[in-house]
């Protein structure tokens, strides 16, 4: 009791004595650990979504073949006259922007016509939902504007329609809508033929017919990627130095997925380097704490003397000044969690964009301020 | 056995790089109750010998001993306790806390002794020096006499075994400054305190019990009055 009555004497009537000083103080530590708050929580809003959405779609299958620039399609007949078992999915992988919204979201042409049986067959141990893009075709009303032969068509020209695309149901879009779409800086009108679950909070991608997507970026007689499903034996490793050994220079196979998890580094990283820069903000409030600290010090150094004479000990003194910095630093800290949310909502959008114009597409989630954000 | 005895007690000082001998050899001893005054011109070494008295500095060689309790060794939380338990100190310049009242300035030992019934032991110690009803100024609403009066009620809140005053009456003219030194002689003898003063004032040496005279860090003279 005697030692609060001290503490509320000395050092928290000199806060009230002097408002402006004190305001100024919490305002510079309330601002350096807003801005780390709010760095963290904007991290976590810009990258949390990140459910790897060029991997949509991506099945069970365990192997992918890359190369810098992209492949030849040519290469996909290379691999198919391989002896070996193998299922083949070549991918087309861009962006488009969905005009009406401005949406950016992934373009992910697969082969339709030769795959679809098998997309609406699997079910890979992921979770990965089984999609039947010939459901959309089955009555589909094929491009009536363009084409007025309609009992000619079949389902699979449905497929192959340049026009058709297959969007997450996240999309919020019905069968039969049309959507405009920016690719590759050429605007065009395409019709949703279907709609498929998004994998487990994923965003939505927006699928067409690897052909028709070859079209629409600009990328004919090439694909992005060719996706394999190998046997169970021999293992995985062994599967890669075969076809590696198949495959031209420059070509290379790695496990699928490989691109995600080095983009997950990629991003861990991106968020660490605005972490530690967001830290420099908390060691400014630091330096402001200390600064106001040995102001005080300084100032009563004969207050400190005369409370030294008539009993008070070095321990005393010394946690009256831990307390006064810890007092300080707390108001801070409760002045910093509204204005770290108020600031995160601004930075995830930027964020958001960085992250997106550098690493991979993501759409922000929703600011949290979690316990470990405010405990951080 | 003295309250405070210093024994063959030496001091130095490093001024400007040169080693000053501010104290050298001094023997004294200060019974409980007794009124006693160090005078001398200034830089005698008056002012060392009470910060060695009061357990604020510690000797080069020989003893100080408060209560019976040898200074030397002794680590800084037992000298803290010594100073909170058995010393009282009072300043020329009456050093008060201005941002406290005057009630909060006399609490000011009790609180730091961890003691919960401070005010009505602050309220009674004003009433010894005549200060009832100024408990709530704040010192810089106060006179001299006054502030040097509330120093002195500080200085007996704890009921302290020995006072030591250095020069207080420095800052005082000299009719408030001779009612001081006789409300200190008062004092010592109504709650057998002894009171160790070092002072330039002849009218505190009339006073007092014993008259220590100190001439370049040397005790010259012991005279009892």
């Amino acid at each position: 009791m005697a030692a609060l009555r001290l503490f509320y004497r000395f050092m928290v009537r000199p806060f009230f004595r002097e408002p402006v000083r004190t305001a100024v103080t919490i305002l510079g530590i309330a601002l350096g650990v807003a801005v780390v708050l709010a760095i963290d929580l904007a991290g976590d809003a810009a990258t949390g979504s990140f459910r790897s959405s060029v991997e949509t779609l991506s099945g069970d299958n365990n192997l992918e073949i890359r190369a810098s620039g992209g492949l030849p399609e040519s290469l996909v007949g290379t691999v198919a006259q391989l002896p070996y078992a193998l299922r083949i999915s070549p991918r087309i992988e861009d962006y488009a922007v969905v005009q009406d919204t401005k949406q950016t979201l992934p373009l992910i042409g697969l082969d339709l016509v030769g795959e679809t049986a098998g997309y609406a067959d699997r079910m890979s141990g992921d979770g990965t939902p089984a999609v039947n893009f010939m459901e959309g075709c089955a009555h589909a009303d094929l491009n009536p504007a363009k084409d007025h032969d309609q009992s000619s068509k079949t389902p699979f020209d449905c497929l192959a329609d340049p026009a058709s695309v297959w969007v997450g149901s996240s999309l919020g879009r019905k069968p039969g809508e049309h959507l405009t779409l920016l690719l590759n800086d050429r605007e065009g009108d395409y019709i949703v033929r279907g709609i498929y679950p998004d994998l487990n909070g994923a965003e939505s991608a927006i699928v067409m017919d690897i052909a028709s997507a070859q079209r629409a970026v600009g990328r004919a007689g090439r694909v992005d990627r060719i996706l394999l499903k190998s046997p169970p034996s021999p293992n995985i490793d062994e599967w890669e130095q075969r076809l590696a050994a198949a495959l031209p220079a420059g070509v290379e196979v790695r496990a699928q997925g490989a691109g995600t998890n080095e983009n997950r580094q990629m991003l861990t990283a991106f968020r660490w380097n605005l972490r530690l820069l967001s830290y420099i903000s908390l060691v400014v409030g630091g330096f402001l704490i200390y600064n106001t600290i040995s102001v005080s010090v300084v100032r009563r150094r004969s207050e400190i003397g005369i409370v030294r004479a008539l009993g008070g000990s070095r321990g005393l003194v010394l946690s009256a000044f831990l307390l006064e910095s810890a007092t300080l630093g707390l108001a801070g800290t409760l002045a910093a969690l509204p204005l770290g949310r108020l600031m995160a909502g601004g930075t995830v959008k930027l964020m958001g964009l960085t992250v997106q114009a550098l690493y991979v597409s993501s759409r922000p989630a929703s600011i949290e301020l979690s316990p470990t954000s405010i405990a951080l | 056995m003295p309250i405070l005895s210093l024994e063959n007690v030496t001091k130095d000082y490093d001024s400007d790089g040169q080693l000053v001998r501010a104290l050298d050899g001094v023997t004294l001893a200060v019974e409980t109750g007794q009124f006693v005054t160090l005078v001398g011109r200034s830089g005698c070494g008056k002012s060392t010998l009470l910060n060695l008295a009061g357990g604020m500095d510690f000797p080069l060689t020989g003893e100080v001993k408060i209560d019976g309790v040898s200074t030397t060794g002794l680590p800084d939380a037992a000298l803290t306790r010594i100073r909170r338990e058995k010393v009282g100190f009072i300043f020329q310049s009456f050093q008060l806390l201005y941002t406290l009242s005057v009630f909060e300035n006399v609490e000011l030992p009790l609180l730091l002794a961890g003691r919960g019934d401070a005010r009505n032991t602050a309220r009674e110690r004003l009433a010894w020096v005549e200060l009832e009803g100024l408990g709530d100024r704040l010192p810089h609403q106060l006179s001299g006499g006054q502030m040097q009066r509330v120093a002195i009620a500080r200085a007996l809140v704890h009921s302290p075994k020995i006072i030591l005053a250095d020069e207080p009456t420095g800052n005082l003219d000299s009719v408030t400054g001779n009612v001081i030194l006789a409300l200190l002689k008062r004092l010592t003898r109504e709650r057998g305190v002894a009171l160790l003063m070092a002072t330039h004032s002849a009218e505190a040496a009339d006073l007092a019990d014993i008259v220590v005279r100190m001439r370049d860090g040397k005790i010259q003279t012991i005279e009892h009055n």
